[in-house]
């Protein structure tokens, strides 16, 4: 039986979504890694086994210590009791990461099933490791917004929030990616899209770890054949009519080539990014993007 | 003969193969466009209307294909003969005045001219075509068409205006008079050539109509109206219907020509003999200067000689003379004039063998300025210039010079000589070719009129050598007079309607219209006007704006640049 985040697959009718093998993955991970995170912790609600950090949110006051750093002594309460304390806060919650699902009129071409069972997916095995999500879904806007809070999974939720999703509207990535960065404090980004967006550019995103997954279907598996054309755009519903010969081919090609190239710049700068297919195992991107979260 | 319908099938079916083909390999894909064309969000590509973007280019292969059958079409009715009386010869049809010398012979009112005027003006079929004099132009030495509106408008009125009330102000041809008078006096009546109707199909005349007296070849392309030529002869029974008031009769018939020029041996003077019919009246002959000035000649120095045929003229010398046969009953008189040859012919000699042939043929006399040159000749160089001297001392080679040159050869390979130098004449008594004309370098030696020979050895053995000399040197003798303008005209002199002196290269020519114009010729032969021309500009430029529309459409939907297919 398979079960998500040790819990019973009794949701597993609503959590259809999510990879069947993210589980197992998710569990293979833990065991595989060395810098996995305490089980104890990722399991506990208790706030007290939150990382000590410098957010806010204060966690304790206790004594101060030798080890600790001067600047943190609370001098009201040396005032009031002529001892040295020091604050303890929790530490900020940019572990996270911020998802963004690309569900615009093109991933239809994709394949909207695939597309949301990607994204509901990498959803999931974030969540699953005890980070928060920022989880978005966007055209050319925010469509509709899932906070997931760290400290474990939560498959039902993220089925729920991808179940009534389909592709439509135009893709600005851009405007997403700033509507996200305004409204997260996460450093990571993880960002799903066939990037059919002329106005993108990966090493321009306003996150200091991007992870890019390019949904992408060849032009090829639709069968264009040899002859002429006509090609509907699915998002401006322009019509382009030609002769799909071997310059129409090559150039075609160049331009995926440029495409993937701006992905492969991204990738030495130090961001993530796979390429899937549609109907494809997607077992390699998931687990390349567990390691990869944790490098 | 194609209609539109057959060529268009024809085109429309590579274009039904096509659309065949289009809806058996084209697809509609739904995809983005960023990885197929960069800029097609910036085209104008809705333009076009959804369901005929998909086959834009076969609408404009089958707007193609319409406009190539209707050329098509167009062309090949150009290349039929339209029948007399189509809608066509009211659409655009012109109408030619014949206006050669023939026009102009018979009496005042019947004459040739008269009756066509008339024609054109009672022709209702005519009424709508645009009329032309067809006329020889002395300046530019050639026939020319000349619209007849400007001409009768110079009284302010449109000619078929003046034509008509003149006829209808007592109904005679007489009326007609005022039109021949300005044509008369606006034209040289002489030969005219026909082909310069091809002009009139060039313009865009798709029907030609040429009224003439008569017309001796059988016209395709064209119409011919004959109103009868002056002595009579038969007329087109379209204009029979017309007009059958007059007959050869009534319009005199007067005409004469000369027959034979030559010189007498036998009295050793020159006669001048004419061919004449219908009525004699006094006949007039004076000496004609190079300037065209004639002068009485003494009544001692020629007589006239009734016969038959007609009148012949004993003139005593040579020199250029103008002879006028006076017409009878006021018809425009016969005047011709020619050159009576010398008895002599001045020449010279280089070369042994030329020399001999001098001293044999009497009438060739030792002169420093040679009208004949003979000259022995090298057969390494076949194409050498004439020689500039003679070996008794200088002489002076004229641009009228002919020239004779014997090449001696030691066998008789072949008989006849290279047509290219002799000027394509035949050359018998053991002549033969020489060198190909390729071979020769000087434009001197086979300039027109010079004669370049090859004896063997059976040719030198012949007894008859002389006579083969002299035929082919008085062969080569100018003609008396010319009845078409000669090479090299630079300028006529007229004499009277239809006869000038030339100026020419050679001397003074005289030159008389062809005997054509006096007598009825025999008809044969055909005269093809060519069709007239489609619109090719039309149709050129209604397919270029189809190329261009189909190259626009295709780049406005595919958002490349036409140079990237």
């Amino acid at each position: 039986m398979t079960s998500y985040g040790g819990k019973t697959a009794r949701h597993a009718g609503a959590c259809a979504l999510i990879d069947p093998e993210a589980a197992s993955l998710i569990r293979a991970f833990r065991r595989r890694t060395p810098r996995r995170p305490p089980l104890a912790a990722e399991v506990s609600r208790d706030p007290m086994f939150r990382r000590t950090g410098s957010s806010f949110d204060l966690k304790n006051i206790r004594e101060y210590q030798f080890s600790d750093d001067p600047r943190r002594i609370d001098w009201k309460l040396e005032g009031r009791t002529g001892r040295l304390y020091v604050k303890e806060y929790y530490d900020e919650e940019r572990e996270g990461a911020a998802l963004l699902v690309d569900l615009s009129g093109s991933l239809g071409v994709f394949g909207a099933l695939d597309a949301r069972r990607v994204g509901a997916t990498l959803a999931y095995l974030i969540s699953a490791l005890g980070l928060s999500v920022s989880l978005a879904v966007f055209d050319t806007a925010t469509r509709r917004r899932l906070a997931l809070r760290r400290g474990g999974a939560v498959p039902s939720a993220i089925a729920t929030f991808f179940s009534d999703l389909a592709p439509e509207g135009r893709t600005d990535i851009r405007a997403a990616l700033a509507e996200a960065r305004a409204a997260s404090r996460h450093r990571r980004l993880v960002l799903v899209s066939d990037f059919f967006d002329r106005g993108f550019q990966p090493a321009l995103s306003p996150f200091s770890r991007n992870f890019f997954v390019w949904l992408y279907r060849p032009l090829e598996d639709l069968g264009p054949g040899n002859g002429e054309i006509e090609v509907e755009d699915p998002e401006t519903m322009s019509r382009l009519h030609l002769p799909w010969d071997e310059a129409a081919k090559a150039a075609y090609r160049r331009r995926e080539a440029e495409l993937a190239a701006r992905f492969r710049d991204a990738e030495r700068a130090g961001a993530f990014y796979a390429r899937v297919q549609p109907e494809t195992p997607k077992r390699g991107l998931y687990w390349s993007f567990l390691e990869a979260l944790y490098a | 003969m194609p209609s539109f319908f057959e060529p268009l099938l024809l085109l429309l079916a590579p274009v039904a193969a096509l659309l065949f083909l289009n809806l058996r390999l084209s697809r509609r894909l739904v995809y983005p466009h960023e990885l197929l064309a960069e800029e097609v969000r910036k085209t104008a590509a809705t333009m076009f209307f959804r369901a005929i973007r998909a086959y834009y280019d076969l609408l404009f292969d089958m707007g193609i294909a319409v406009v190539a059958a209707l050329a098509i079409a167009a062309w090949a009715a150009s290349q039929g003969d339209v029948p007399p009386g189509s809608a066509a010869r009211k659409s655009n049809a012109a109408v030619v005045i014949d206006c050669s010398r023939s026009m102009f012979m018979g009496r005042p009112g019947s004459r040739p001219l008269d009756l066509a005027l008339k024609f054109l003006s009672s022709d209702q079929e005519l009424a709508q075509a645009k009329a032309f004099a067809l006329a020889f132009d002395p300046s530019s030495l050639k026939s020319r068409l000349t619209p007849l509106y400007p001409i009768f408008g110079r009284e302010k009125r449109g000619h078929r205006d003046i034509v008509v009330d003149n006829i209808a102000a007592d109904g005679t041809f007489a009326d007609t008079s005022v039109a021949s008078a300005l044509l008369r006096a606006e034209f040289d009546f002489f030969a005219v050539d026909y082909s310069v109707m091809d002009e009139l199909r060039r313009k865009g005349f798709d029907r030609i109509t040429l009224i003439t007296d008569f017309f001796p070849e059988r016209p395709v392309g064209f119409e011919v109206v004959e109103v009868g030529f002056a002595d009579g002869t038969p007329r087109t029974a379209e204009y029979e219907a017309a007009e059958a008031t007059t007959s050869g009769a009534e319009r005199g018939g007067f005409s004469a020509y000369p027959t034979s020029i030559r010189l007498d041996g036998a009295s050793g003077t020159f006669l001048v003999a004419f061919a004449e019919s219908g009525p004699r009246d006094g006949l007039e002959i004076g000496a004609l200067r190079e300037d065209g000035t004639t002068f009485p000649l003494p009544v001692e120095r020629f007589r006239i000689e009734e016969r038959a045929v007609g009148r012949a003229i004993r003139i005593a010398s040579d020199g250029l003379y103008l002879v006028r046969l006076r017409a009878p009953q006021g018809e425009e008189d016969a005047v011709f004039a020619f050159r009576l040859p010398s008895g002599t012919i001045h020449a010279a000699a280089n070369g042994p063998f030329s020399a001999r042939v001098l001293d044999a043929l009497p009438y060739l006399e030792r002169s420093t300025r040679p009208e004949l040159l003979l000259a022995d000749g090298d057969l390494a160089q076949p194409g050498t210039p004439a020689p500039r001297s003679t070996p008794g001392g200088a002489m002076t080679i004229r641009g009228a010079t002919r020239l004779v040159r014997t090449h001696i050869v030691e066998s008789d390979e072949r008989e006849l000589l290279s047509a290219a130098f002799s000027g394509a004449r035949l050359i018998v008594g053991g002549a033969r070719g020489g060198a190909q004309p390729s071979q020769a370098p000087h434009r001197d030696a086979t300039r027109r009129g010079d004669i370049e020979c090859l004896l063997g050895p059976a040719a030198r053995a012949n007894e008859d050598l002389a006579l083969f000399y002299d035929g082919i040197i008085t062969s080569t003798a100018e003609m008396p007079f010319a009845t078409a303008v000669p090479e090299g005209t630079r300028h006529l002199i007229p004499l009277a309607p239809g006869t000038y002196l030339a100026e020419t290269p050679r001397g003074m020519v005289p030159l008389n219209a062809p005997p054509r114009e006096f007598f009825v010729p025999s008809r044969e032969g055909v005269m093809r006007l060519p069709p007239q021309p489609p619109g090719r500009m039309l149709y050129a430029t209604l397919l270029a704006l189809l190329f261009a529309g189909k190259l626009l459409a295709w780049r406005l939907s595919s958002g490349k640049s036409l140079v990237s297919r």
